[in-house]
């Protein structure tokens, strides 16, 4: 009997060893321990196996049982995790292939850089201020000390719709409507972006249309150094904290002193095509508001000072991003969007 | 201007080279664009001896000339010079030689006759440039040796420099000059000009006897100066001159023409010779013009003068505008014998006024209309004077003949040295100020000043005398800017700015703008930025009848282009473009936006009246409608073709109603309805006008298949929405709406209805019948088949029930969605399904 259960036993565990599927494993299981299994069959047996002889077997077929459960169940997880190993390999995605595009548009680079600027000011406590691009010779002009007969008027070419309507030449007539809306109130701290005109044929360096930021500041006691010292740290914002600011004496009728704004060229110096090999590329126009535009926009020069810079969008993103043609921005080729505009700003 | 470095160095003593001198000029604001080297030298040409002479066979004006070139070198040269005689020792460019200005002289055949170089006259040697009136080939002295280069005869040195400014209006009312460039090198190096001594011998009758001037316009003309030259000897000018006047840019033409530019590019102070015989009675009145005078002017223009005008006019007639053009009849020619120059000083304003009001401008009125020195006339007549003398071109009448009734005050301005540092926040002493100003020419004293010799620094007010050619320093700020410039901008203080804090914002408007575009961009599509100018044909290209509202543009007075005579009313033409710009590079799967202004004329700009609007502080808005605008379009695939994707769907409409359907909930625009619409540039039967809380603001809609055709598109979808009414609104803040507490039950419904009935009226009558408990009604599907009756289409809804207090039951919600499906049934005879 003993042998019989210890062949048995030996036969089953083979058995379920060599098991390839779920479907044997589930055969043996009733071959064996099924109601009718041979295992069942011979625990059934012992009730002839003499009284004394019997604890001792019952223990030997009982272990036998779990011996062969546990090899069952441990062939079946075997089993099932073979299933789902070849599952899973079938599976299996080929990484490399392409991903699938989210399409995301993006600003138009002049809008990008306009708001980086923007941003620069409204954290120095400057507040935007929109002017009409269809202005007053009156603002554009006169109030700007560039009275009619003024040889600056011919170096700005201008379009007219009347004799007295024009498009700016430049977002500066917004000092004086600034200051004649906030006038006597102290201080003014004012960025005005937007579009201005110029009478020029077009070609790789001129549109008849371009883009300018104005900033203006107004209080007691604002200085030349006051202007440096916001152009250095625009520059280097803007540019990178490398950069360096050079100022060198220039006209603007509503400015004086005046001066334009050189920054140090990438190249330091060593010569490329942006700087022309000088080591300084011009980047705008500034200084400090003359005492006659302070006055048409009805504050005391005596009082209070004020500094006020222009600067030019296009320009700014020609230099910052390598653009040798200005007629790119108006072209609006995809190849050109999809590689200077920025996403989600 | 083009600044010759060798000339300036005559005026004053240059411690730099060319280029390190271009910089520091351009520190103190006399711009440098850029610095060039120039070369006289002529290689290839020698001295050669005439030999023989023959007339051409076929030109009779030409010569065949044999001549000795040296070294065995006999060549023959065809000529246009006539009056050489044999043994004449002349300049000749071999072949290949080089003359200034990198003209290269080849051997070439002139009818029928070989020419083995070119026989060359003085200006030719001198600068590159043709020969003057009369001139002929140069005639060597006789101690020159054939063979032998001509470089060393004619003192060719190897390079000077020319440094070219780019002067700014109030820098070319003082430095368009030699001088002027000098006296900034003095104030840079504090040393002064190089004194200069020109010698002058007067001979003959004194200048009084040949010529008498009267000055009625003494507010127009402050000051007049002649200087008389008699038994003038034409030719050319010598070779330094001509070098230098080619150098600076000018063509040299003879000796009395060349020494005025000479003396203008020199000093600053234009000139004009006049020929004293052709002056009637030898008179000279400076008057304003009678009505009706007119004058032909050197360029051959006649012109008709008014009394607003200045000129110089003899006896009878004018014989010039003042200090803009002299006279075809009275200018010397080779044949003159007496010449009467001028050096006078004009008020700008009067000859700004006549040049523009004639549209003409010469190197003259340049100068004289931005501001003369009005000491600079006898000085400038004496240069000539000394220049002509020395160049042997005639004799030097005795004395000058001036006008000069009132003499030049020289500007005085007072300045406070506390503001001047005030301005530039830096703390300069009183010393500096007054040592920097001097250095540039100008003289300040203190405003109170006792005898006392020692001015102490802590004076503050000061009078400063101008010098006389500033004429751009009329204020103590100006003063500012020369104590800064002088002192470089560089080398004062700087600081991040002071003062009460401020708060930067940003308006509403402009925040609705940004907040806009990146909702757009993230819904993938690119922003563009269009020109704001555009032509009427764009009006026709958007199929714009003739009598259209829409073709009302503001009109440019002066465009430039055809295709920039408007300010735009419209962003459909730069919107068009851009995707037809796109397609034609086979760039199809795309959308663009723009949020940009267009320009409306709200009242009538002809009686446009300046004073009121200044009176209005300047609103223009009642004239000058300025408004944002929104501009959307799509074409090709919403996704580009892809492994996972396929080729994917075609943008059609609903792509665009979805999109904008998205602006109006994220910017809470309000109720949006689409309705149909018949606008020219769209396609008759795919098209919208979408109002806005029932106010029209914009079309959108597939293009008219006729703009595709023209444009090479495939199928492009566009909309234009007005913005203004919802960006000028205040930002809307949501309040939370409570979460649902309770489930929802859900109920389709699918059926047949007749094509021509519209979902929004199928929907309609979904909600009305549904009432309140109806959260949310979806379309999910809709077909058409030919099982169908004609003319019908199949819809599927979902329908959302839900309560916000209870649960609903279905013996609730049952009777409700029976009443729907009824009503479908009822009232728009559909067939459910
Ligand atoms: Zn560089």
């Amino acid at each position: 009997m003993r042998t019989d259960i210890d062949r048995l036993r030996e036969e089953a565990l083979a058995a379920v060893a060599c098991a390839g599927d779920i479907e044997a494993l589930d055969q043996f299981q009733v071959l064996y321990l099924g109601r009718k299994g041979r295992v069942t069959t011979i625990l059934r047996g012992l009730a002839g196996v003499p009284a004394a002889e019997r604890p001792a077997l019952g223990a030997i077929a009982n272990q036998a049982r779990a011996e062969i459960e546990a090899a069952l169940a441990r062939r079946r997880q075997e089993l099932a995790a073979e299933v789902e190993r070849r599952r899973q390999a079938a599976e299996a995605i080929d990484v490399t292939l392409p991903g699938v595009p989210w399409r995301v548009g993006r600003r138009h680079v002049l809008n990008v850089v306009r708001k980086e600027i923007e941003e620069f000011f409204l954290h120095l406590g400057f507040s935007i201020a929109e002017g009409p691009e269809v202005e007053l010779d009156h603002y554009n002009f006169e109030l700007l000390n560039i009275p009619r007969g003024h040889p600056a008027r011919e170096s700005q070419d201008t379009f007219y719709l009347t004799d007295e309507l024009l498009l700016r030449t430049h977002t500066s007539p917004t000092q004086v409507r600034v200051m004649q809306a906030m006038a006597p109130k102290l201080p003014v701290r004012v960025i005005s972006p937007g579009r201005v005109y110029r009478r020029d044929s077009v070609d790789a360096s001129h549109l008849p249309f371009f883009h300018q930021v104005e900033v203006l500041a107004v209080d007691r006691g604002v200085t030349f150094a006051d202007l440096k010292g916001t152009l250095e740290h625009f520059a280097r914002s803007f540019f990178g904290q490398g950069t360096r600011v050079r100022l060198r004496p220039s006209y603007f009728p509503f400015t004086e002193p005046s001066g334009e704004v050189d920054v140090s060229c990438m190249c330091e110096g060593r010569g490329c095509s942006a700087c022309g090999g000088k080591g300084w590329i011009e980047l705008l126009g500034a200084g400090m508001v003359h005492p006659r535009v302070l006055e048409a926009g009805g504050y005391d020069p005596e009082e209070v000072a004020g500094y006020a810079l222009g600067l030019g969008v296009e320009r700014a993103a020609m230099l910052v991003h390598g653009i040798d043609d200005i007629r790119l921005f108006g072209q609006n080729d995809i190849r050109f969007l999809e590689q200077l505009g920025e996403e989600g700003c | 201007m083009l600044l010759p470095y060798g000339w300036l160095c005559e005026l004053v003593e240059v411690p730099w080279s060319a280029s390190e001198l271009a910089d520091r000029l351009s520190m103190v604001g006399v711009k440098v664009e850029a610095v060039r080297e120039v070369d006289f030298r002529c290689p290839g040409v020698i001295v050669a001896r005439v030999v023989s002479l023959l007339p051409h066979p076929e030109n009779p004006r030409a010569g065949v000339v044999t001549l000795d070139g040296g070294r065995r070198l006999s060549p023959q040269v065809v000529t246009t010079a006539l009056g050489l005689s044999p043994g004449d020792l002349v300049p000749l460019a071999l072949p290949g030689a080089r003359l200034p200005g990198d003209r290269r002289v080849e051997a070439e055949t002139f009818g029928g006759v070989r020419s083995e170089g070119m026989l060359c006259s003085l200006t030719e040697l001198a600068c590159g440039q043709p020969p003057g009136e009369e001139e002929g080939v140069l005639i060597l002295p006789a101690a020159a040796v054939p063979g032998s280069p001509v470089d060393p005869l004619l003192e060719a040195q190897p390079g000077d420099f020319v440094l070219e400014l780019e002067l700014t209006v109030n820098y070319a009312m003082h430095c368009q000059s030699v001088l002027g460039v000098a006296r900034e090198v003095a104030a840079l190096t504090g040393m002064p000009l190089h004194a200069r001594d020109h010698a002058l011998t007067e001979t003959g009758a004194d200048a009084r006897d040949h010529v008498r001037v009267e000055v009625h316009d003494t507010d127009g003309c402050p000051r007049y100066v002649a200087r008389v030259f008699h038994d003038l000897v034409p030719g050319p000018s010598p070779c330094w001159m001509q070098r230098r006047l080619a150098a600076a840019g000018l063509r040299p033409r003879n000796r009395l023409v060349d020494t005025t530019n000479y003396v203008l590019l020199e000093l600053g102070q234009p000139l004009h010779a006049f020929d004293r015989d052709r002056l009637a009675e030898g008179r000279i009145i400076v008057r304003r013009a009678a009505r009706g005078e007119t004058l032909v002017g050197l360029d051959g223009e006649e012109r008709l003068l008014d009394p607003g005008m200045l000129v110089i006019a003899d006896a009878c007639k004018p014989v010039a505008l003042a200090g803009i053009i002299g006279g075809a009849d009275t200018g010397v020619t080779p044949g003159t014998r007496v010449a009467v120059l001028e050096s006078a000083h004009f008020h700008p304003a009067i000859v700004r006024r006549t040049s523009l009001k004639l549209g003409l401008r010469t190197d003259a009125s340049a100068r004289f209309e931005k501001w003369s020195d009005p000491e600079a006339p006898p000085l400038a007549a004496d240069r000539a004077a000394a220049l002509l003398g020395a160049m042997a071109a005639g004799k030097v009448a005795p004395g000058r003949v001036e006008v000069y009734p009132r003499l030049h005050a020289r500007t005085i301005l007072r300045m406070r040295v506390s503001r001047v540092n005030g301005l530039l926040g830096a703390n300069l002493p009183a010393s500096e100020v007054r040592g920097r100003l001097q250095r540039l020419g100008f003289e300040a004293t203190p405003a109170k000043h006792g005898r006392r010799r020692e001015i102490p620094d802590d004076t503050d007010v000061y009078l400063v005398t101008v010098p006389s050619w500033r004429g751009d320093v009329t204020a103590e700020v100006d003063l500012t800017e020369e104590v800064a410039r002088s002192r470089g901008y560089d080398e004062l203080p700087s600081c991040l700015p002071r003062g009460t804090l401020t708060v930067g914002q940003r308006p509403a408007r402009l925040s609705a703008i940004e907040q806009m575009a990146t909702i757009i961009a993230a819904a993938g599509l690119d922003e563009i930025v269009t020109s704001p100018l555009m032509g009427p044909v764009a009006f026709d290209r958007l199929r714009l009848a003739p009598n259209d509202p829409g073709r009302d543009a503001l009109v440019l007075a002066n465009p430039l282009a055809e295709d920039q005579t408007l300010l735009r009313s419209t962003l459909l033409p730069g919107m068009i473009e851009v995707l037809a710009h796109n397609a034609g590079r086979r760039q199809v799967d795309l959308g663009f936006f723009e949020l940009g202004t267009v320009f409306r004329r709200r009242g009538d700009l002809s009686g446009f009246g300046l004073k009121s609007a200044v009176r209005q502080g300047g609103d223009l808005s009642s004239w000058v409608g300025e408004e944002l605008r929104l501009a959307l379009g799509l074409m090709g695939r919403r996704h580009p073709a892809h492994w996972r994707r396929g080729t994917g769907d075609r943008a059609d409409f609903f792509d665009l109603k979805g999109l904008i359907e998205l602006l109006g909930d994220r910017l809470s625009w309000g109720e949006l309805r689409f309705e149909p619409s018949s606008h020219p540039s769209f396609h008759p039967t795919r098209q919208a006008c979408l109002r806005v809380n029932g106010d029209t603001r914009g079309f959108l809609g597939e293009l008219h298949p006729k703009i595709l055709e023209a444009q090479g598109l495939d199928r492009a979808l566009v909309a234009e929405i007005d913005l203004d009414p919802m960006a000028r609104r205040q930002r809307y803040r949501r309040r939370l709406q409570p979460l649902p507490r309770h489930p929802a039950l859900l109920r389709d419904v699918s059926f047949v209805v007749g094509a021509h009935l519209p979902v929004a009226a199928v929907e309609m009558a979904i909600h009305e019948a549904a009432g309140p408990l109806l959260e949310k009604l979806a379309l999910f599907d809709v077909y058409q088949d030919e099982a169908m009756a004609a003319g019908s289409r199949s819809l599927a809804y979902s329908l959302t029930y839900r309560a916000l207090d209870r649960t609903l039951t279905d013996q609730e919600v049952d009777p409700i969605h029976l009443r729907v499906r009824q009503t479908l049934v009822d009232r728009l005879g559909a067939v459910l399904r």
